[in-house]
């Protein structure tokens, strides 16, 4: 049992070490670490499942094993900025003030299609309005528009509504059944909800989906009797 | 940090599982090969009669220990184990004398090395 034990450290570690060395690009959205979790634990899932001649610990040990590894290496990486740069890298800056730092582009072994397609992901079809590009631990980029680039905003505009819920909806009625935690978050109580369903004619049962904000602004989408779920 | 704990937790049960599993194996290996011994002894003495009674003894003792075995070791060997057990009474009932012995003395060298592949050491690792 040891030895399964040592081995599937040895293989985690190695292919952390692969995922590391293959770079940024290779994962997307995972931390190398997660996507050495995933890739190990799918297949040695597989192992027994597969051949009758394997115990069941013989998987049941390794996929533990890579578990508990996974999150001694996460809290050492919590704790640790060393740990977190060898386990997950660090982010890399390619773009820094709206110039592309192609030593940094080489080393992550990122094209300029890469690049380009990475921009057109985060809504910029031009490099001139980044003032700062960077890739994350996960392979994906970051944007900093620069300010002339930057989507308006209420503040920006000196746009103010008192009125204005600073909190968005949540689901009051699902499928015709009451979410009692809704009303404490609306601040609202189950009459107004039953004058409501008076105004609009409907009882509870027949409401498809209603939601509801903090100044009792609602949308509701009656059943479609066609397809009932 | 309660995560942490379980994981904790749970490597110390497979550290000790470990420890368990492998005294359970250095027991049977023991057991077994004490018992092919007595086997080897009684046909080298020509005494059959006590190599036969030994050899149905044997199959009860790794029958037992087949089911403990089974949760920790590919089970290909344990299966090359079983055919050899059960092999030795009709050897001895029969009188060949040659293949029970051999037969015996293969069957301690799988058990030794069931037992050997199983030890935590580094040429077992790569």
């Amino acid at each position: 049992m040891y030895i399964t034990i040592v081995r599937t450290v040895l293989l985690y570690l190695l292919i952390i070490f692969g995922v590391r060395i293959m770079g940024k690009r290779q994962i997307g959205e995972l931390q190398p670490s997660e996507l050495v979790v995933t890739i190990l634990i799918s297949n040695i899932a597989t192992l027994p499942i597969e051949d009758s001649n394997v115990p069941l610990l013989g998987g049941i040990i390794p996929i533990l094993t890579i578990v508990c590894f996974e999150v001694f290496f996460a809290t050492m990486a919590m704790h640790s900025k060393t740990a977190r740069k060898i386990f997950s890298g660090s982010p890399k800056i390619v773009i820094r003030d709206g110039v592309i730092d192609q030593k940094v582009l080489c080393d992550l072994r990122f094209s300029t299609d890469d690049l380009m397609e990475q921009l057109r992901i985060n809504n910029v079809f031009d490099i001139q309005d980044v003032l700062f590009a960077i890739v994350e631990t996960t392979g994906s980029l970051t944007i900093y528009p620069k300010y002339a680039a930057r989507p308006v905003t209420h503040e920006s505009l000196g746009m103010t509504k008192e009125d204005y819920p600073d909190a968005p909806p949540v689901v009051m009625i699902n499928n015709g059944e009451i979410v009692p935690d809704a009303f404490g978050y609306c601040n609202l109580s189950q009459g107004w909800l039953e004058r409501i369903l008076k105004k609009e004619g409907y009882s509870v049962k027949e409401i498809f989906l209603l939601t509801c904000d903090r100044c009792a602004n609602y949308v509701l989408i009656p059943k479609n009797r066609r397809y009932p779920l | 940090m309660k995560r942490l704990y379980i994981c904790i937790a749970l490597f110390a049960a497979m550290l000790l599982g470990g420890a368990v599993s492998m005294k359970s194996l250095t027991d049977a290996q023991q057991r077994i090969d004490a018992q092919l011994q007595e086997v080897i002894f009684s046909a080298e003495q020509g005494n059959l009669d006590a190599a036969y009674r030994r050899s149905v003894e044997l199959q009860g003792i790794w029958s037992e220990c087949e089911h403990h075995l089974m949760l920790m070791v590919r089970h290909n060997d344990l299966d090359n184990m079983t055919m050899l057990v059960n092999h030795l009474p009709n050897l001895a009932r029969y009188e060949s004398t040659a293949q029970l012995l051999s037969y015996a003395e293969v069957a301690q060298k799988l058990i030794l090395h069931i037992w050997d592949s199983e030890r935590f050491i580094l040429r077992n690792i790569f």
